[in-house]
């Protein structure tokens, strides 16, 4: 056996143990939410007066209790969320896909979500249509959720986002724009390290797993593509996505 | 106060069981369980329910089978079916919409009171 066979048949081994543990975390990940909902259910009626009266002091601390346990939902949440993309990780369905209309579609969902917020969002499209990428439409949709997430999330009250499509030299060109809190200078170079999370962003938000960049990227490098940052703390951040447009096929 | 609505659950964990029927026997309704769902129909044909809080991992029978079964039936498929389970994918909710399911609620993101809200605005 050759050295490239052996390499090949220590990928397919590391892949499926990969996997298998994926399976692994969503099958656990799914039982907690069972127990995790009778801890809920019981704190809520408690609350409510359905297992009888308490004083005002232990009704803090059981305030205190349905909280966490809502935290620890949430976090289950995002770890199953995470963990699905893991497993999509090795579903890969590419074909030529029309950039602009992933965005669109995105634009439309986020609208409500940073209205709620306080943020404004504006797109600014190409100015002409841009070529096709050879995309799965629904990952590149991802890392559009995941960025526009940040940027509403890490925002100030009455702030903005600006999203534009463009297309640069073989490459169309995403940028995404906030007026949010920024990251530390010394951070930046870690942002897409999994699990990471700045520290200015762990005071305003205690959740969050420190996934989303992380899947973003792993997302646009296997379209051949890059993803950079730009960020000022207190000023905002800009995130740059190129993806390489497809060849026009030529007719011989 | 009008006719009390019944309440058939379907739901193998017995600690949450028990919740949701000190929960819902509280509100005025009235309740039957099972905790396998393998007697749903003996259970049915005793007493039709105005409506079924089915959860989908049971020991016996998948969930989406009792659902289908019924929603299939023209003797049960006005019973209101809320599936209430920690099965929480798209392809889940997809497949118990599709099934006729009137209500779809993930356990752990849901408490009694709003469930009892929910139960209250589809049997209205």
């Amino acid at each position: 056996m050759n050295e490239i066979e052996q390499l090949r048949l220590d990928l397919d081994k590391c892949n499926s143990e990969s996997q298998e543990k994926s399976e692994f975390l969503s099958m656990i990940t799914h039982q907690l939410r069972t127990p995790l909902s009778g801890i809920k259910w019981t704190f809520k009626m408690i609350l409510d007066g359905d297992i009888g009266s308490f004083s005002e002091e232990q009704k803090q601390i059981i305030n205190k209790g349905f909280d966490a346990s809502e935290r620890m939902v949430e976090l289950l949440e995002e770890v199953i969320t995470a963990n699905q993309n893991d497993q999509w990780d090795f579903t890969y369905n590419f074909s030529p896909v029309d950039i602009s209309k992933v965005i669109d579609g995105i634009i439309m969902e986020f609208y409500e979500v940073a209205r709620t917020h306080n943020v404004s969002i504006g797109y600014k499209p190409p100015e002409q249509s841009i070529g096709l990428v050879e995309a799965d439409g629904e990952k590149i949709a991802i890392v559009m959720q995941n960025l526009l997430e940040n940027s509403i999330k890490y925002n100030i009250d009455e702030g903005e986002v600006s999203v534009s499509l463009s297309q640069i030299d073989g490459y169309a060109r995403i940028q995404i724009s906030d007026t949010g809190i920024g990251i530390p200078e010394g951070q930046i170079s870690n942002v897409f390290t999994k699990f990471f999370r700045a520290d200015n962003a762990k005071e305003i938000k205690k959740q969050g797993t420190g996934l989303g960049l992380f899947t973003a990227k792993k997302i646009i490098e296997r379209h051949g593509g890059t993803i950079s940052i730009e960020s000022t703390l207190g000023k905002g951040t800009r995130f740059t996505i190129l993806l390489p447009l497809k060849q026009p096929q030529n007719t011989v | 106060m009008a006719d009390s609505k019944h309440i058939l659950i379907i739901e193998d964990d017995d600690f949450l069981r028990s919740l949701a029927v000190t929960k819902l026997q509280k509100e005025g309704f009235t309740i039957s369980t099972s905790a396998d769902g393998g007697d749903y129909r003996d259970l049915i044909s005793k007493q039709k329910p105005d409506v079924l809080l089915l959860d989908l991992l049971l020991p016996k029978i998948s969930g989406f089978d009792i659902l289908k079964d019924l929603k299939e039936d023209a003797t049960t498929k006005d019973i209101k079916v809320v599936i209430f389970s920690n099965l929480g994918s798209e392809e889940d909710i997809e497949r118990g919409t599709q099934l006729g399911a009137d209500e779809y609620l993930v356990k752990a993101s849901f408490t009694l009171d709003e469930l009892v809200d929910k139960i209250a605005a589809i049997t209205k």
